[in-house]
């Protein structure tokens, strides 16, 4: 008959498990994949990155007054598998921890280089909670 | 009653017909009252914060839909339950993954049973575009079939990015008009 009512006790005091989400940001694990970024003074626009994506997101416009060449990603069919990352020769893309994607139309899901370039705002992630018996996956270095 | 056939146009209004008649008009005045004035905001917070979601399941984003329900991110916070035990009661409807040509005249089945303040989000690639699957003989994209509110990328997203999205469809229903017939999609930032 105990039983229940020390459990219940306990749960009381434990600490809690919901993060509330749009003012507190769960931390993400390490090499978390999502929007890109682009380095456009080191692109050349070779345009490896449209040849290796299998699901052909990518496509290589001209932008600006020069008439470079940059990568332009479709996130309507991104698979964030980042073969575009790693098979860059010029390193001119770089992962960030972007991941708020949603949009309300199929235009804005089509980041141009100049949307690529904008860095993500910076935001206060909430250390992941160690809690008893569950696994870990992620704990934040101090 | 005339047996087997439709009723007729007098025995429609004799009978709960003349009720539906009434009913329609009255409904109509009260949208065009709600519509032009104060009590739009009110009607528009009740339902923003009552959206009941159904989940079509096709493909994994739904093991990321299970997750965004768990009590890590608690989306009953926001008035979103799995309380629903028929598709009467539901107005936001979650498509989670591929649309295949077969699965089409199922999802356009459910879509027809939900009743009219209805709201549709694409989750995943699969869903927005077609995904991975893009090019298939047998795919198709979710907004050639019923009009999409909100689009959420990722293959498959986080549970945090489908939050980001409901967020951004319960933005869409505050600043949006009453009558769901005639809702405008707000320009994104």
């Amino acid at each position: 008959l105990l039983k229940p009512i020390v459990s219940g006790i306990r749960q009381a005091f434990r600490k809690r498990m919901t993060f509330e989400y749009p003012t507190v940001k769960l931390g993400l694990p390490p090499r978390f994949r999502a929007r890109h970024y682009l380095y456009m003074d080191r692109c050349t626009g070779c345009g490896i990155c449209a040849w290796i994506c299998p699901e052909k997101c990518i496509s290589i416009v001209q932008f600006g007054d020069e008439g470079r060449k940059f990568p332009q990603f479709y996130y309507g069919r991104c698979c964030f598998c980042h073969f575009c990352v790693d098979y860059c020769p010029k390193d001119a893309l770089a992962p960030t921890d972007d991941y708020e994607l949603a949009a309300y139309d199929q235009e804005s899901l089509v980041f141009s280089p100049d949307r690529l370039a904008q860095p993500p705002k910076e935001v206060k992630r909430a250390v992941y909670l160690r809690i008893s018996g569950d696994s870990v996956f992620h704990e934040e270095k101090k | 009653m005339a047996q087997g056939g439709n009723p007729t146009r007098a025995e429609e209004l004799s009978g709960g017909g003349l009720f539906k008649v009434l009913a329609g008009k009255l409904s109509e005045v009260l949208t065009e009252i709600s519509e032009s004035s104060p009590l739009r905001y009110a009607v528009n917070w009740a339902r923003l914060y009552s959206l009941w979601p159904v989940h079509i399941t096709t493909a994994c984003c739904s093991a990321e839909f299970g997750a965004m329900m768990g009590p890590r991110y608690d989306p009953e916070r926001f008035g979103i339950q799995m309380v629903a035990g028929s598709l009467r009661q539901c107005d936001l409807l979650i498509v989670e993954g591929t649309v295949t040509k077969k699965m089409a005249a199922r999802l356009k089945i459910i879509y027809d049973q939900m009743p009219a303040p209805r709201y549709v989000i694409a989750m995943g690639d699969c869903a927005c575009s077609g995904g991975l699957f893009y090019n298939s003989y047998s795919t198709l994209p979710l907004d050639a079939l019923i009009p999409v509110d909100v689009y959420v990328p990722g293959c498959p997203p986080s549970p945090q990015a489908l939050l980001d999205g409901i967020l951004k469809l319960q933005e869409m229903i505050r600043k949006g008009r009453v009558n769901p017939l005639k809702i405008e999609p707000v320009a994104s930032a």
